[in-house]
């Protein structure tokens, strides 16, 4: 391959790298402790609440109990998600009538044996809000800013195929432990790097079919459909469910018939049940959920309930290709078509890339630091910015989890509290940067103080719902204890890695081979 | 390296929906099929050209290069659409 072309791409490699290094790492840890959100969701709620014993109400009555006492507006949806194994309760979420500048819906979840309202799903926010952050940064089209970052992030994986492919099999496992930190560094990076591939190339191009595809959306209905949008989405396999309002009132619509019908067929439970012009005799009952014993298979019912015909229906019969393929594409993304220990394995590449991106940045501060080539103040700010964008998210993050198990469920706007708490922990890290004098030792002080945190968590969580985990576990509910083994694990592992940080010992090469990096690398390499 | 990355990124996103539109018409397949093939392949190829324009001596040479693949895929669709 062309040097000049290498040296070029390398150079667009580190750079491009640098500039995204902050928000890829939080797009990628906030995406690794994503995998677990179901569980780190019902750690959240499911202690304060007991599980309900008993016959579950029909479903016709979990929709009356919703919308009974509520300014429920019928034009408009009534959304139930079914209760599943780690949330054992109806997410109910009623659009109701309101006024200028007011919630357009009320959410809660509900006994699905008492029918009884238990709590909004708002106030246990710490799941979604770390899913949020690695899907929109919690921000307003924060979507679109992690488009572009998982654009350059491909890029950067694809560049980087270029510049280690000479390579990439005889230096596949080599990781020099006794060299320099420089080439410790890039090994790392390198090894990294060439065994999370698949799995890297797998999340761009995922990530960017879900953040970026509006662009071609756009471009496919302005010059294939001629503006028109809807036919596209037709197209597409995205069928509009409006329904007119006849206003006359149903006569004895069949929702539990059709409800059993669609279960027995799919031998699934609707994941999603939504009303459209619920009491209406126009109403439509619309149900979503994945078919059993099948890789990727999901499946959409509407019926007309004035006679029970079909208003549509979308299954493995008579698949759309698009919906099929971008349903596969978002299983493979979230790694949820199989156990826990996929998820196990994901989770551990996705704390790797994270590595690869703080290892990325370090080999651009070791190389500027040696050339000599850029002003100091730049150094720092990259170094601080590393700093803060990685171990301050850790803290942050991990002081989230604590604030999430130690605010009482009675405080009002309790999810408020933890978002400032992770807020709060970013501001005090970046104003504590002042004093950084050694990024490696600032590095393991947040480790170990994110490691003491979350050690907190699981103290606290024995202390407050001990004998409430135990009884939890023996009803089969794991997920309490579950996490609470996660946390310890991460918790270890952060203070491993700030041991080794601040381990002078390590710092320092024992065979010093009088070799720069540059003689033992090659040319593309040694450019980062 | 900023005139390569806006030849990069616009260039690159122009060529790839230009060449996914020439796809679109060329492939002997059902509708949703041709989507979906369309957006598996437009953020790679979307890479290939970021690829050839970070590759390039300069932001002028990687607009040159954007430009003559532009113009070449940009005539097809322009035959299509008149088709």
């Amino acid at each position: 391959m062309d040097k000049q072309f290498l040296k070029r791409i390398t150079d667009a490699h580190s750079w491009l790298g640098l500039i995204i290094s902050g928000l890829l790492f939080i797009i990628f840890f906030a995406g690794s402790i994503s995998l677990f959100r179901d569980e780190i969701n019902q750690w959240t709620f499911q202690p304060h609440y007991e599980i309900a014993q008993g016959e579950k109400l029909a479903i016709s009555e979990v929709m009356e109990k919703a919308i009974s006492g509520r300014k429920f507006d019928a034009k408009e949806h009534l959304t139930l998600i079914s209760p599943s194994e780690h949330l054992p309760y109806y997410t109910v979420y009623v659009d109701v009538e309101h006024g200028p500048g007011e919630e357009d819906y009320v959410g809660f979840f509900m006994d699905p044996v008492s029918g009884k309202e238990i709590a909004p799903p708002s106030d246990y926010f710490l799941s979604s809000f770390i899913y949020q952050l690695h899907v929109n940064l919690n921000i307003p089209n924060g979507k679109y800013i992690i488009g572009f970052v998982t654009l350059f992030f491909f890029f950067a994986v694809i560049s980087g195929v270029f510049i280690h492919a000479r390579k990439i099999f005889i230096n596949f496992f080599k990781y020099r432990t006794k060299q320099q930190k420089r080439s410790q560094l890039l090994d790392m990076h390198n090894v990294v790097g060439v065994m999370s591939l698949p799995f890297t190339v797998m999340y761009a191009i995922s990530g960017l079919i879900f953040n970026l595809v509006i662009i071609y959306q756009i471009a496919f209905a302005v010059v294939l459909y001629k503006g028109d949008q809807q036919a596209l989405l037709d197209d597409a396999g995205y069928q509009a469910v409006e329904p007119k309002w006849v206003d006359k009132a149903w006569q004895t619509p069949n929702i539990d018939y059709l409800y059993a019908q669609t279960t027995e067929k799919y031998k699934a439970v609707p994941r999603m049940i939504r009303m459209y012009n619920y009491g209406d005799e126009n109403a439509v009952m619309h149900m979503y959920g994945q078919i059993k014993n099948d890789f990727a298979q999901q499946y959409e019912v509407a019926y007309n309930l004035k006679d029970n015909s079909t208003f549509l229906v979308k299954d493995s019969v008579d698949p759309n290709t698009l919906v099929q393929g971008l349903y596969v594409i978002s299983r493979l993304h979230f790694g949820d078509y199989a156990g826990v220990d996929l998820r196990i394995i994901y989770f551990i590449l996705s704390i790797a890339v994270c590595g690869l991106i703080i290892t990325g940045n370090m080999l651009w501060l070791e190389k500027r630091a040696r050339q000599r080539d850029q002003p100091e103040k730049t150094l720092k700010f990259v170094t601080n910015f590393t700093l803060l964008t990685t171990g301050g998210v850790v803290l942050a993050t991990s002081v989230a989890f604590l604030a999430e198990r130690l605010l009482p469920i009675t405080l009002p706007a309790r999810e408020d509290y933890m978002v400032y708490s992770f807020i709060l922990s970013l501001v005090v890290v970046a104003f504590s940067l002042i004093f950084n004098r050694n990024k490696k030792y600032f590095l393991s002080i947040l480790l170990r103080s994110s490691a003491f945190v979350l050690f907190a968590v699981v103290i606290a969580d024995w202390l407050m719902f001990g004998r409430k985990g135990i009884i939890l576990w023996q009803e089969g509910v794991k997920s309490i204890i579950a996490v609470e083994i996660g946390i310890v694990l991460l918790s270890s592992l952060f203070y491993f890695c700030s041991v080794k940080l601040s381990d002078k010992k390590s710092s320092v090469p024992k065979h010093n081979t009088n070799k720069t990096d540059t003689v033992v690398l090659p040319v593309s390499d040694s450019s980062y | 390296m900023w005139p390569k990355s806006i030849a990069a990124l616009l260039g690159g996103c122009l060529i790839s929906i230009s060449l996914m539109l020439n796809m679109n018409y060329l492939l002997p397949l059902a509708v949703d099929s041709r989507l979906f093939i369309g957006l598996l392949i437009s953020f790679p190829l979307w890479i290939a050209i970021m690829i050839w324009c970070y590759g390039s001596k300069n932001g002028w040479h990687a607009w040159k290069r954007c430009l003559s693949l532009l113009l070449i895929s940009g005539s097809v669709n322009t035959f299509f659409i008149m088709m």
